[in-house]
């Protein structure tokens, strides 16, 4: 191989080339990926780069034929890509090495093993981290604490010749050109949405904003430079390219009680564990007299939840100014976001107003009412004399998804009477999307029953339980 | 009483409780209400506003 291609990883020169006035992304992402690193190699980790010159991304190239290529400078259109691999410079050439000797799956495999990802430098002049996909966080945290970070696409990533795969969610810096915050929040949501429901054709920046702009009513403010979305756009935005839109508005008009903040915990873990994006609209505040907050979006990507109490403890988010999986802390209220990073960017107050979820059009069943079913199975009497002994979760899914649950996971564990049962389940002909209210034992997480919603109607009058205890 | 025959009838009452249990959909939609506030529409103001982060 062209060992002038792989180099070891030094930071201080490495994230000087994107380094803009107002940029703080490329220090975020430098931490993102040490720390990501030493996740999963421990204390004493390296980390080789391969730079991968002249590479044409889709979406740059849309970006440069909608805005960059009209412009009086010559602004090169092929874009630079950066491989991260959490091993020695030696390993990666000794791989590639292998592989033009004797190609085998188990080397690719082996490189895989190692990647992190990738991140692409644009040739531009503010926000040059284009479209970059890195590897998530492990599902388990140092405390042992347990992440959700579904929210993904498929990537298939070829480095010359080699193909490797990479489960994570894309991710790109705004440009503040063609696109700003919103239009960012909606690449990346899109980007999880076509590979879940495979609605849409892939999308760059630039066509997003170009295609908001095409309605004659939505042509609030300017294209290009844009200069932001309003929610309006951003609703029918995902309406004009077939998903139907969920909102819940107003979080902070005033304080939420107990119930509403246990309802949106309970919502943004529901919909998350279907690998469904949520945008989250933000105020910010830079001085507590700012009469007027500015708006932000980001996309809500995964949570991570208290072991032992499964309370939420920290969401993740892809935020176009921080960087991807940008950890937000959460306390006891769920719209005061702790957000260091937002911090560094000079606002001292984050406050969450709005979720935005978009669906597939057939997912029906709203929130609420599987919310309200799982507190009145919580209350009933005869629940209620063991309720500290259970906990109970929501969660969106599909009939295969779930019907591969029961077959990996509790097929294997019950007896014959229980596995007939599910086993008439699972051969029977289901609605393709469910809502699951599903009760577990506090001790070890068992499932202990699920409920069972069609979530292609608007109701809860049909309903399955299948319960996994046999007494 | 040991600890698993206490798991175990915990597990039995449980049980008979979700056996028990009929759902009731009348119920569930005179809730709305409750929840008007974060699941209410949203006024053409706020979908007005420029999101310029």
């Amino acid at each position: 191989m062209n060992t002038d291609l792989v180099s070891k990883y030094e930071p201080t020169t490495f994230w000087e080339q994107f380094k803009t006035p107002d940029s703080i992304v490329f220090e975020e992402i430098q931490i993102y990926i040490e720390e990501l690193c030493k996740q999963i190699k421990g204390d004493t980790f390296e980390i080789s780069i391969i730079t991968e010159e002249g590479y044409i991304d889709r979406n740059f190239l849309f970006d440069y034929i909608l805005y960059y290529a009209k412009c009086y400078d010559d602004i090169p259109r092929q874009v630079t890509r950066f491989h991260f691999f959490s091993c020695s410079k030696a390993r990666i050439i000794s791989i590639f090495e292998k592989l033009e000797k004797n190609y085998s799956q188990d080397l690719v495999f082996a490189l895989n093993k190692e990647y992190l990802g990738y991140i692409i430098k644009k040739p531009i002049d503010s926000g040059r981290i284009g479209k970059s996909i890195l590897r998530k966080y492990p599902e388990i945290d140092a405390n042992g604490n347990f992440r959700v970070l579904s929210v993904k696409n498929l990537n298939r990533i070829n480095i010359f010749g080699i193909p490797l795969k990479l489960e994570s969610l894309p991710y790109q810096e705004q440009d503040d050109t063609v696109s700003k915050c919103a239009t960012t929040s909606l690449w990346i949501s899109l980007k999880a949405l076509e590979h879940k429901f495979h609605l849409t054709k892939s999308y760059a920046p630039a066509e997003i904003t170009n295609e908001i702009f095409k309605d004659s009513s939505m042509k609030d403010g300017r294209k290009f430079p844009n200069q932001g979305l309003n929610l309006f756009q951003i609703l029918n935005f995902f309406h004009q390219v077939g998903y139907d839109v969920v909102t819940f508005s107003q979080l902070t008009d005033s304080k939420l009680n107990e119930s509403e903040e246990d309802f949106i915990h309970h919502l943004i873990k529901g919909y998350l564990k279907y690998s469904i994006p949520i945008i989250a609209i933000l105020e910010l505040k830079k001085t507590e007299d700012q009469t007027v907050a500015d708006k932000h979006t980001v996309v809500i990507t995964g949570y991570k939840e208290d072991k032992k109490t499964k309370k939420l403890i920290e969401l993740y988010a892809h935020d176009d100014q921080v960087g991807p999986y940008s950890k937000i802390e959460i306390n006891d209220n769920i719209t005061d976001w702790k957000d260091n990073r937002i911090n560094k960017l000079g606002y001292f107050k984050v406050t969450l107003n709005d979720l935005i979820i978009p669906l597939y059009p057939n997912i029906r069943l709203h929130y609420w009412k599987i919310y309200d079913t799982m507190q009145d199975l919580i209350n009933d009497p005869e629940f209620i004399i063991n309720k500290d002994f259970f906990y109970y979760t929501t969660e969106l899914t599909d009939s295969n998804k779930y019907k591969n649950f029961l077959i990996k996971k509790i097929l294997p564990r019950v007896k014959e009477k229980l596995k007939i049962e599910i086993e008439d389940y699972i051969f029977s002909p289901n609605s393709r999307y469910l809502w699951l209210i599903s009760i577990k034992y506090k001790k070890n997480s068992d499932n202990f029953a699920d409920y069972i919603f069609d979530a292609t109607k608007n109701d809860v009058l049909n309903y399955k339980v299948l319960t996994f205890f046999e007494s | 009483m040991s600890r698993k025959k206490s798991e175990l009838t915990i597990k039995r009452e449980m049980l008979q409780a979700i056996k028990n249990k009929k759902i009731n959909n009348s119920k569930i939609i005179a809730k709305a209400k409750s929840h008007e506030k974060i699941t209410g529409r949203i006024s053409t103001h706020k979908l007005l506003q420029a999101i310029t982060g």
